[in-house]
C-alpha cells in the first residue's frame, strides 16, 4: 500500500514537470514505468497533455522591427548610463538579495527610532544637570541634614524671636485701657 | 551566450552604452512577449517593456552575478505585471476594448495556422477562455503558470525569476492548474476524446 502511494506521488510529481518543450519528446518509457502500478497513468498522462497543448498554443505575434526601433530610442532617452559606483558593487556584495527588501525596513525603523527621541527627548544629547553635583549624597541623608540646619542655624531663630514678638504685642494690645473698659461694659449688661 | 551576456554586462556597469543597448536588442523581444503573455495586451505591454530597461539601469548594481541577468531582467518585468495586475483587480480597470480586440484578432494566436472560418471562431473562443481562466488567477498564480506551463520555463527557473523558493512555485503551479483545468474541463474532455 505504501510502495504504491509512493508511485502515485512519484508519477504525480513527474507529471508537474512536463512542460511545454516536453509536448514534442517521445515520453513512452518514461510513462511505461508507471502504467502497471499507477491506475489510469495513460489517460491522466493523455488528460495533462492535453492540458499543456492547450495552455502553450498561445503565441504572441511580436510588432515589427520599426517599433522595437522606437522603444530602444525612448528607452534610450529615458535612461543615462554611468559607471556603477564601487561602494554600490560592495553593497551589492554583501546584502544577500533576499534581504534587499528589509534593508528599507530598517532604515525605515532606525530613523523612526531617532524621530522619536528627538521628540520626546529634545534634551537627551546634553549632559544631565545631576552630573555638575559633587559627590553622591543618598535623599535621606540630605532630608535630614537640610531639617537639621533649618532647626539650628539663623532662620530658626528668626521665626523664634518673631513669635516672641508677636505675643507681647497682643498681651500689650489685651492690657491696654480702652480694651479694658470695652470688656467691662460688656460684662454689666451691653448697654 | 551566458559568456556574451556576462561580458556585456560587465561593460555595461562600466558605462558603456553600446553594451546596454546590445542588451535591450537581445531581450526586448521575450520580454514583450511575457508582458503580453500575462497582461494580454500591446499597450500596457509596452509601457512593461520600457520600463524593464529602465528599472535595470537603476537597479544594475544590484546583479551580483553578471550571468544572471536573465533572471534579473525577467524578475523585474515579472514584478511589473503583477503589479499592474494588481490595480486592474484592485480598482477593476477596464482595458481599451480596441487592445482586446488586436489581442483577439491579431497579437495572440494559435501556435497552429487555420484556414476555415469555424475554426478560426473555434479559435477565439479558446483564447478568450484560456485567457478568462488566467486572468482569474491572483498575480503570482498568473506568472507561475504562465511562465512555467506557457512559455516553458523549469521550476528552478521560475524560482529564481519570481525570487521565491521552489517550493512555492511547486505549490502555486499546482493551485493555479487546478483552478484553470476545472475552467477547461469541457475543452480537456473533447481533447482526451
Amino acid at each position: 500500500m505504501k510502495t504504491e502511494t509512493k508511485i502515485e506521488q512519484e508519477f504525480e510529481e513527474w507529471l508537474s514537470t512536463l512542460g511545454p518543450s516536453d509536448l514534442n519528446r517521445d515520453l513512452g518509457d518514461e510513462l511505461s514505468r508507471y502504467t502497471t502500478a499507477v491506475a489510469n497513468a495513460r489517460s491522466r498522462f493523455q488528460h495533462y497533455l492535453s492540458y499543456l497543448r492547450l495552455m502553450s498554443a498561445r503565441e504572441v505575434i511580436l510588432p515589427d522591427d520599426l517599433y522595437f526601433a522606437q522603444v530602444r530610442q525612448k528607452i534610450t532617452a529615458r535612461v543615462r548610463i554611468k559607471p556603477v559606483s564601487r561602494p554600490a558593487r560592495i553593497r551589492a556584495l554583501l546584502l544577500p538579495e533576499r534581504m534587499r527588501p528589509l534593508q528599507g525596513i530598517v532604515s525605515g525603523a532606525l530613523a523612526a527610532l531617532l524621530l522619536v527621541t528627538l521628540v520626546f527627548f529634545p534634551g537627551a544629547e546634553k549632559p544631565h544637570k545631576l552630573s555638575g553635583l559633587d559627590r553622591y549624597v543618598c535623599l535621606k541623608a540630605r532630608f535630614s541634614g537640610e531639617v537639621e540646619l533649618l532647626r539650628r542655624g539663623p532662620l530658626w531663630k528668626e521665626v523664634e524671636s518673631e513669635h516672641i514678638d508677636i505675643l507681647l504685642r497682643t498681651a500689650a494690645i489685651l492690657s491696654s485701657p480702652s480694651s479694658l473698659s470695652r470688656s467691662r461694659a460688656f460684662g454689666n449688661g451691653g448697654k | 551566450m551566458t559568456e556574451k551576456i556576462a561580458e556585456l554586462v560587465e561593460r555595461f556597469k562600466r558605462g558603456d552604452e553600446s553594451a546596454f543597448n546590445e542588451l535591450v536588442r537581445l531581450f526586448e523581444r521575450r520580454i514583450y512577449a511575457h508582458a503580453y503573455q500575462m497582461l494580454g495586451n500591446h499597450t500596457e505591454a509596452d509601457d512593461v517593456l520600457q520600463e524593464t530597461f529602465v528599472r535595470l539601469v537603476k537597479n544594475i548594481a544590484r546583479l551580483r552575478t553578471d550571468a544572471n541577468l536573465p533572471s534579473f531582467i525577467f524578475r523585474i518585468a515579472t514584478n511589473l505585471c503583477i503589479d499592474i495586475i494588481r490595480k486592474r483587480q484592485r480598482r477593476e480597470v477596464n482595458i481599451d476594448e480596441s487592445d482586446v480586440e488586436a489581442a483577439r484578432g491579431y497579437q495572440l494566436e494559435l501556435s497552429r495556422r487555420i484556414s476555415t472560418p469555424e475554426e478560426e471562431t473555434e479559435r477565439r473562443e479558446l483564447m478568450e477562455l484560456i485567457t478568462a481562466a488566467i486572468a482569474e488567477l491572483p498575480p503570482k498564480q498568473q506568472a507561475t503558470i504562465v511562465l512555467h506551463d506557457v512559455e516553458g520555463y523549469s521550476k528552478e527557473e521560475v524560482a529564481d525569476i519570481m525570487n521565491c523558493p521552489q517550493a512555492t512555485v511547486r505549490s502555486n503551479l499546482h493551485i493555479a492548474r487546478s483552478k484553470v483545468k476545472r475552467k477547461l474541463i469541457g475543452l480537456l474532455r473533447e481533447k482526451d476524446e
